[in-house]
């Protein structure tokens, strides 16, 4: 009962925040809606016993990603310039109408899987009581065992990344 | 469900899963490692006017790897997976690391005269690409989805690097940008849809995905058929199939032209690798579904492809648009893999597209050397620079044409059997229309390639333009012209070997897929 409330809860907050991001005039608010967003999700998480991504998300996105996000945003001071405002009504409408087709479309496709479809293989076991799946333990032996191999190649990713934003944000 | 808690006992239970024999396998892709990251480190201690000399570092790590690529291929590939069933080390990844460590060569043989003369650092550009090279390796050689998932990323982030490189140029950064924005996106499509396929079947091994699509009776569930959906849009945005192309002509443009040249041949290549991988070995149940919007995208990217390429006034541009109509050719191969339970008709198709990736690969890197060349020597890309090549630089004309008619599919040309073997095996698998639109295309591109040999060889240079020619470096780009039309003129009138190369190739999806469907 206490988790379904919660589950609701964590559940609107997480689409309504969402929406924020986007419809918020001001880039701050947006940043901020985020942080909504992404704490709620992070509740998500922890309803799925995903303890490790549930910690994750609150240190790596919530801590350090949107910090960097704000800082960005606060430097370029954008000047309570309303975002959203675009001269060019006919296209902004466009854009709109589109975006509004393709996320119907979207949920239209997830109501029908859930509806029509089988249940997740995954679903049943991550939502059964002694389920070890989603843990520190557990999360750690997989990145270590598993899948070792694309954890490893993740350090070339960061490392071309490196060079590229030094070449890139090299003064001439 | 029983599958299931296996699946859970064996992540929890799973030994490191790591030896010498792993590192024996993945040996290839050590060497392009190795090589890559002893560029980044000389090119901090080097003087910058030798700092070129890299290249022939570059070039002795593609040739190493493909020595070890060709060994192991030679004596027998092991047919085996290594790190938990994350790298397949068979004759499928093997061809595909020849398809990339060639178009790696022949990049270093195209870059320096261009970056050298505007300003681009030249080390970092060969690690980059080293390091590129390597992401499409993985991505040929993998047999779960993350480690796809992460090749195919590592390719992607070096192409938004490589080009942002001519900071001269405002356009350069501009279609960075523009290519960055829309690939994250498409990336995220893509990661959705592997999310989708992994919450359906409780696996991201790609064999794993197919088993349990058998045992669960998923082969028509709405939610995996959302999952292979998403990957196809973002596999699709990576090879540049219509309608998520619109990142590909101004990334070309902006783009350095050998890094434009890269990404046309080498990246667009890992994403067929991946979809063969995904749909072929994954997704084998879902034939009937992928098959058709295969062929409805192969049909939009031809005609739009080779269409808009003949308004085109840049040669850049135009190539741009030609290399997404033969993403569309390529792609018939692909649909015609599914109408047919035969092996060796599915053979024929798989092949089909391997072979015509290669081809593909020396062709286009032609058209873009000689592109380079003019460029060099006239400043713009546009058709009017090529006015009189045929007086000017007679031999280098010559090879534009050889270049150009292969990718018109001229015989005796690589080019025209590339096109020969995707259109025999659509015909052959019930997909005749489909072979139909790709011929009438084909017909299309001679208009705009052939209108380049027209102006290289009727069109006088003006005499103070002809004053104005800038003297160029030509070794590097001579040598890998010479390369080039040497192995197109093979692969047309020669083909065989390279065929059965494809053909071995191609075996171990059809031998995957009969096993896992225990016939």
């Amino acid at each position: 009962m206490v988790e379904q409330v919660v589950l609701i809860v964590a559940g609107a907050l997480a689409l309504v925040s969402a929406l924020g991001v986007v419809i918020m005039p001001n880039a701050v608010y947006s940043a901020l809606m985020l942080l909504l967003n992404l704490v709620s999700l992070a509740t998500l998480f922890l309803m799925l016993h995903a303890q490790f991504m549930f910690a994750a998300q609150l240190v790596v996105y919530a801590g350090a990603i949107l910090v960097l996000f704000l800082f960005v945003v606060t430097l370029l001071n954008p000047q309570g310039e309303n975002i959203l405002r675009d001269k060019r009504r006919l296209q902004q409408a466009g854009t709109i109408s589109m975006g509004l087709f393709m996320g119907c479309l979207l949920v239209g496709a997830l109501l029908y899987a859930f509806t029509n479809g089988n249940q997740p293989v995954l679903a049943a076991s991550v939502t059964s009581p002694n389920s070890t799946y989603g843990t520190v333990e557990d999360f750690g032996k997989a990145l270590f065992t598993q899948f070792l191999l694309p954890f490893e190649l993740t350090s070339l990713l960061l490392l071309v990344a490196l060079i590229g934003a030094v070449v890139l944000g090299k003064r001439k | 469900m029983s599958f299931l808690t296996n699946t859970l006992l064996q992540i929890s239970t799973a030994k490191p899963s790591f030896s010498g024999d792993d590192l024996y396998r993945i040996l290839p892709e050590l060497i392009v490692l190795v090589m890559a990251v002893l560029i980044v480190i000389l090119d901090l201690f080097l003087p910058k006017r030798s700092r070129p000399a890299l290249g022939y570092l570059a070039i002795a790590g593609y040739v190493a790897a493909l020595v070890a690529t060709a060994s192991l291929f030679y004596y027998g590939n092991p047919n085996k997976t290594s790190f938990s069933g994350m790298f397949i080390r068979d004759d499928f990844s093997s061809f595909f690391e020849i398809i990339f460590l060639i178009s790696g060569i022949l990049v270093v043989l195209v870059t320096p005269s261009y970056s050298l003369k505007r300003g681009i650092p030249i080390g970092e550009t060969y690690a980059i690409q080293a390091f590129s090279v390597l992401g499409m390796m993985i991505v040929g050689a993998s047999g779960d989805l993350m480690a796809i998932f992460v090749g195919i990323e590592l390719t992607s982030i070096c192409s938004y690097i490589l080009t942002g490189f001519a900071r001269n140029d405002p356009g350069s950064a501009e279609g960075s940008l523009k290519y960055f924005l829309l690939g994250i996106f498409a990336t995220a499509i893509l990661v959705y849809g592997m999310t989708w396929t992994f919450g359906m079947t409780g696996s991201t091994n790609l064999v794993a995905i197919s088993q349990s699509i058998q045992r669960n009776g998923l082969a028509t569930d709405p939610g995996l058929t959302l999952g292979m959906l998403l990957m196809v849009v973002g596999f699709g945005f990576k090879i540049a199939a219509v309608p998520f192309h619109l990142w590909t002509p101004d990334a070309y443009e902006g783009a350095p032209t050998p890094v434009a040249a890269f990404m046309s041949v080498g990246p667009k290549a890992a994403g067929f690798a991946a979809l063969l991988r995904v749909l072929i070995q994954g997704l084998p149940e879902l034939a009937a579904q992928w098959s058709v919007i295969i062929a409805v995208l192969a049909v939009l990217t031809m005609t739009l492809g080779n269409v808009v390429a003949i308004a085109q006034t840049s040669v850049k541009r135009m190539l741009a648009y030609s290399s997404i109509a033969h993403t569309g050719y390529i792609m018939v191969g692909l649909a015609a893999y599914a109408n047919t339970s035969s092996p060796e008709r599915q053979n024929d198709a798989i092949s089909s597209v391997l072979i015509y990736s290669l081809i593909y690969v020396f062709m286009n890197m032609g058209a873009f050397a000689i592109l380079i060349y003019v460029q060099n020597r006239q400043g713009g890309p546009d058709v009017d620079d090529f006015d009189g090549l045929g007086t000017w630089a007679p031999g280098i004309a010559l090879a534009m044409a050889f270049c150009l008619l292969s990718l018109t599919g001229i015989p005796p040309t690589g080019g025209f059997l590339g096109k020969f073997y995707v259109f025999r095996a659509a015909i052959d698998n019930g997909y005749t229309w489909l072979a139909i639109v790709g011929v009438l295309n084909s017909a299309v591109s001679a208009f705009f390639y052939l209108r380049i040999i027209y102006t290289m060889y009727f069109n006088p240079l003006k005499d103070e333009a002809r004053a104005k020619l800038q003297p160029t470096k030509t070794g590097f780009i001579t040598a890998g012209v010479v390369v080039i039309c040497i192995a197109i003129l093979l692969l047309g009138i020669f083909p065989d070997p390279a065929l059965n190369l494809a053909r071995d190739g191609a075996n171990p999806l059809i031998y995957v897929v009969r096993a896992t469907s225990g016939s």
